[in-house]
């Protein structure tokens, strides 16, 4: 199998990434990033759709509190983010790092959200719950990120009254949530299974397994690039550890069924594949613009090239860092004209963008 | 009206309760046909007003009303 034709564009690479997108773990080919998210409660406050301005403050004061007197043993360096003092970039920018939802910014004053150094765990404060405690760690660790979060969970617990109760567990504002309020959510890279048609049946397997998927930036968005969003499907009846038993055989699943698909599409359909990455590349070396939906399409085949064998340069990490820089978020928050302002500059920046990073890191790998 | 509203399919064979006025919490003023409309609840009181609507809520939802997982 003879290798593409190699980009020659000039330019230079991103900036700063969250930890979990440039780390390696198990499962990695299929597993980009796991997340596990704790939904809590401030007993005798009302929740946050229903809470006056009044309310919210409360809630954010006492949250807050409680936050940074446990900061030293349970977060360690983390940053207080002010949702509505940001603008609407800097929101996108938090969205695209999933460190919070578009609910979340969209939502208004008392809004706030701590984010440690890594850009790995954030606690949200006045989401659809009061208290949202996620942690996103790279790769398959759906133990550690659970672990991480409760940890976080214990700390603020001993600090806050949180609305329990023995029969039903954590009450969350949505009953979906009620019980564990845990939410273990991997993200998941299938190009194989899609260009093979088989994603329909693989979904009714993950079904089967007691797992919902959504598309990249959670509900109601488009499945881009064949990235999937794979979590539990209920939060009542299992315990934690059972939960994250679950997604990992998911994922386990998920892998075995990918992998056999490339091995399929090498055997039998290799100089298609050939094509469909080289186009992919020509794409991308002759675009002047890139919507979000081609920019993932476009990427996903060159991450799909990458580990089919083919010199495209597009690693995990390269993979993840620019779906994560995408900007995808700023489509799903800002106002009209903002948006079309900001949809034509970051369309027209992109294909530089992802060539620029790309040609990083063929320099990188001839370097070393 | 509840009939309208009946995502979580509870009120089959119910019709004559659309005409009765929806119940309301009396902390949040949460009104029950909201929480049958996308089971969304308002307060810790709305678990204990609507008891039995959420318990059924939950077991169609989960399976289960029971919590197995972590204890506070």
């Amino acid at each position: 199998m003879k290798a593409p034709a190699r980009l020659a564009i000039p330019g230079s690479g991103t900036g700063k990434s969250p930890s979990w997108i440039s780390g390696s773990a198990s499962l990695s080919d299929v597993v980009l990033s796991t997340r596990a998210r704790l939904a809590r409660n401030v007993s005798g406050a009302i929740f946050p759709h229903m809470a006056s301005d009044a309310d919210l403050a409360r809630v954010a004061k006492i949250v807050l509190t409680a936050a940074h007197r446990v900061q030293e043993k349970a977060f360690r360096s983390m940053h207080t983010v002010d949702i509505s003092a940001l603008n609407d970039q800097e929101k996108a920018a938090l969205v695209d790092s999933h460190l919070t939802s578009v609910a979340h910014v969209r939502a208004g004053k008392h809004r706030f959200a701590l984010v440690d150094d890594n850009q790995s765990v954030s606690v949200l404060i006045n989401e659809e719950d009061h208290i949202r405690i996620q942690v996103i760690l790279p790769g398959m660790q759906a133990d550690a990120a659970r672990r991480k979060a409760d940890a976080i969970d214990d700390a603020l617990s001993q600090e806050l009254p949180i609305a329990y109760d023995k029969h039903l567990g954590y009450l969350t504002a949505s009953l979906a949530n009620c019980g564990m309020g845990l939410r273990v959510s991997i993200m998941v890279h299938l190009p194989a299974l899609a260009l093979l048609h088989r994603l329909p049946s693989t979904w009714q397997a993950a079904n089967s397994l007691d797992a919902a998927v959504r598309g990249l930036y959670g509900e109601g968005t488009e499945m881009a690039g064949n990235i999937y969003q794979v979590s539990n499907a209920v939060s009542m009846g299992w315990t934690e550890a059972q939960t994250v038993g679950k997604i990992t055989a998911v994922a386990t699943y998920l892998e075995a069924e990918e992998a056999g698909a490339r091995e399929l599409l090498i055997r039998t359909r290799a100089a298609e594949m050939e094509d469909l990455v080289q186009n992919a590349q020509h794409q991308l070396r002759d675009a002047e613009r890139l919507s979000v939906e081609e920019g993932v399409r476009i990427l996903s085949t060159l991450r799909f090239g990458y580990l089919m064998g083919y010199d495209t340069h597009v690693s995990d990490t390269v993979f993840s860092e620019l779906v994560a820089g995408l900007r995808g978020g700023t489509q799903l928050i800002a106002s009209d004209d903002d948006r079309a302002r900001d949809v034509f500059y970051q369309e027209t920046r992109r294909p530089a963008l992802f060539r620029n990073r790309i040609r990083a890191e063929r320099s990188t790998v001839a370097a070393g | 009206m509840i009939g309208e509203n009946d995502q979580l399919g509870l009120f089959e064979g119910r019709d004559g309760e659309d005409l009765m006025p929806s119940p309301a919490c009396p902390t949040c003023h949460t009104r029950l046909d909201r929480i049958y409309a996308d089971g969304f609840l308002g307060c810790e009181t709305c678990y204990e007003v609507f008891a039995d609507v959420v318990q059924q809520a939950l077991i169609s939802m989960h399976g289960t009303s029971r919590h197995t997982g972590k204890t506070l």
